[in-house]
């Protein structure tokens, strides 16, 4: 039996996240693909690309051992495909679809290469914010692909922006081997084969680093505890800056010590007083 | 029958909602005698009156919205002791989620803002048939509780217990027709709308279960501040509640507003966010985006960073 047939029919039987999940039989398992469509909308041309032959051997010649497809409606589709393509076509390559999957941050952090564990593997997205954002909060390599066929095309702008910043490769269905030789040169320069093991983002997070923009619009329901506040913010930032100008004060007298020099810190001073 | 008993059961007990329907149906049958009755001049008199009455309110509560200087205070804020909302009698937030893509950004939105306080409440607006957002309302609700959750008092029954509000807070969701269903042609889509708009007045003055008026008096009874980042929905809650605040059928100091734009927004404003920029519904309309700020000069863009993406440190 092809060993895609085994796969898909895995898949069928059982809940998406099938056994074949938990890692290879082998110690060190090879580079893994997991491509999603996202939860939406569908995009075949997308699943059409990544059952070609050619795709297949591109993935085969950089190590990857697996490929995993959320194929949304075109699960069908996509397995006939598989289906149709001799073992010489799949390059050994482990193929793996399903149409949703409600843990997508489990396929997703299989991608990240941990050192002792696994190496990077690649995402390759379609251009949602939900999934980008997910993939690279655990810092998989990922390849997201536009889907042009949604209103106005407006994928598209955040994935050329990504690109602009070195956060994602720009995949172009008809390329996509192009763009997984170029992730897999990346890889090594971000080191992410060897990150340290997943740590979830804390929660709640710390005081500082909070949105408190809602907060702040609560406080405008309550005018008189705005008010306190927004006094108590002025002079815990005027508190703040006066220490930070004495210390530069300090520093100037501290390196200078010239009459000048404290002659411009007590016209601050009575700069700090007019306001 | 049953589906009129069904209705006003979840209203809940005080029937705000059926008070503004009521009064809606005797409007509008008033205003179809009056139109036989009256002459065209009375009737031109009346309509001018009534449309300077909403301008005019429209515009006070427009003023009433913070100015962006104080807005980026706020954001820029260097002082960790504020904003304290935990002595306040209530802090009350309308999350709606939209789908997919708008759901991951709120809820990562709603991690980022997220404070243990026991005097909090979250209502979350899902769209009906999303269970994919319910269920993961559901995923995050668990995690704050199991994160927060107390040791059980002895001295107390295990209802008793239960009964208590931990420093999770409380919170409770609202199902919502969708405004507009994929596919669905636009001609049909304003009657849709209307059914939404309809229930969104339910769902922006019903009391939660957990905060009786018995026990926290009005405190509860509308949400301070209404969260949206972009779905239809969102535009057509936040109308309902800007119309409710016009007609003094809400508090002028409740029902805040706050648009988020998608991060996915990075060159062009969503057809929801030139919305909520031309009605100037929003009291602040924020961008994930700096670029977007040069876009739209002068229009009150906030500009508070990337709170629906996690983005881990490069390297």
């Amino acid at each position: 039996m092809n060993p895609v047939d085994a796969a898909v029919d895995g898949s069928q039987a059982s809940d998406p996240r099938g056994d074949r999940l938990g890692g290879g039989a082998s110690p060190v398992p090879g580079r893994r693909c997991f491509v999603t469509i996202g939860a939406t909308a569908g995009f075949r041309s997308l699943v059409e690309e990544v059952s070609t032959p050619a795709f297949l051997a591109c993935l085969a010649a950089h190590e990857f051992t697996s490929l995993e497809v959320q194929c949304g409606p075109d699960l069908a589709f996509f397995e006939q495909r598989v289906a149709s393509l001799s073992d010489e076509e799949m390059c050994g390559v482990l193929v793996h679809a399903f149409d949703y999957t409600g843990d997508m941050h489990a396929h997703i952090l299989l991608c990240r290469g941990e050192a002792g564990a696994r190496p990077a593997g690649c995402v390759i997205s379609h251009g949602g914010t939900g999934t980008i954002g997910e993939v690279l909060g655990v810092a998989a390599p990922l390849i997201a692909v536009a889907n042009p066929t949604l209103m106005d095309n407006h994928q598209l702008e955040l994935v050329e922006d990504l690109e602009e910043q070195n956060l994602v490769v720009h995949g172009q269905i008809g390329s996509l081997p192009a763009a997984i030789h170029r992730i897999v040169q990346l890889i090594p320069q971000g080191t992410l084969d060897d990150l340290p093991p997943y740590q979830p983002p804390p929660f709640p997070v710390a005081a500082a680093d909070r949105f408190t923009l809602f907060d702040w619009m609560v406080l405008t329901c309550y005018p008189e505890e705005l008010a306190a506040q927004t006094r108590a913010l002025d002079l815990g930032e005027s508190a703040a800056e006066s220490a930070a100008h004495q210390q530069q004060q300090q520093q100037q007298q501290h390196l200078v010590g010239t009459e000048s020099a404290r002659a411009s810190s007590r016209e601050d001073d009575a700069l700090l007083q007019l306001d | 029958m049953e589906q009129i008993r069904e209705m006003l059961h979840e209203f809940g007990p005080d029937r705000f909602a059926t008070y503004v329907y009521a009064g809606l149906g005797g409007i509008a049958v008033v205003s179809v005698v009056a139109f036989f009755l009256l002459s065209w001049s009375w009737i031109v008199a009346i309509i001018n009156v009534f449309l300077g009455f909403v301008v005019w309110r429209h515009l006070t509560l427009q003023s009433s919205h913070p100015p962006l200087s104080t807005g980026r205070r706020w954001i820029s804020r260097r002082e960790p002791r504020v904003p304290n909302t935990s002595n306040l009698p209530a802090v009350y937030y309308l999350y709606i989620l939209g789908s997919g893509g708008h759901t991951s950004e709120m809820l990562e939105t709603i991690r980022r803002k997220f404070i243990p306080q026991t005097n909090a409440h979250r209502r979350y607006l899902v769209s009906h048939g999303d269970d994919d957002s319910l269920r993961r309302v559901a995923q995050l609700e668990t995690r704050i509780f199991n994160c927060l959750r107390p040791s059980p008092n002895p001295d107390l029954t295990p209802a008793q217990n239960e009964e208590i509000i931990t420093p999770a807070g409380t919170h409770d969701a609202f199902l919502i027709p969708r405004a507009r269903r994929v596919h669905q042609p636009l001609l049909t889509a304003p009657f849709s709308s209307l059914r939404t708009a309809i229930h969104a007045i339910n769902a922006l003055t019903r009391e939660p279960n957990d905060r009786p008026a018995s026990r926290y008096h009005a405190h509860f009874k509308y949400p301070h501040v209404i969260i949206t980042n972009g779905p239809a929905t969102g535009f057509i809650v936040c109308l309902v509640a800007h119309l409710l605040k016009i007609f003094y059928l809400a508090p002028q100091n409740r029902l805040k507003m706050v648009y988020i734009e998608s991060w996915a927004r990075s060159r062009s404003l969503s057809l929801t966010g030139r919305l909520f920029l031309w009605t100037g519904l929003a009291d602040s309309f924020c961008v994930q985006h700096e670029g977007l700020l040069k876009r739209y000069p002068g229009r009150g863009l906030l500009f508070v960073g990337k709170v629906a993406a996690r983005l881990a440190p490069p390297g």
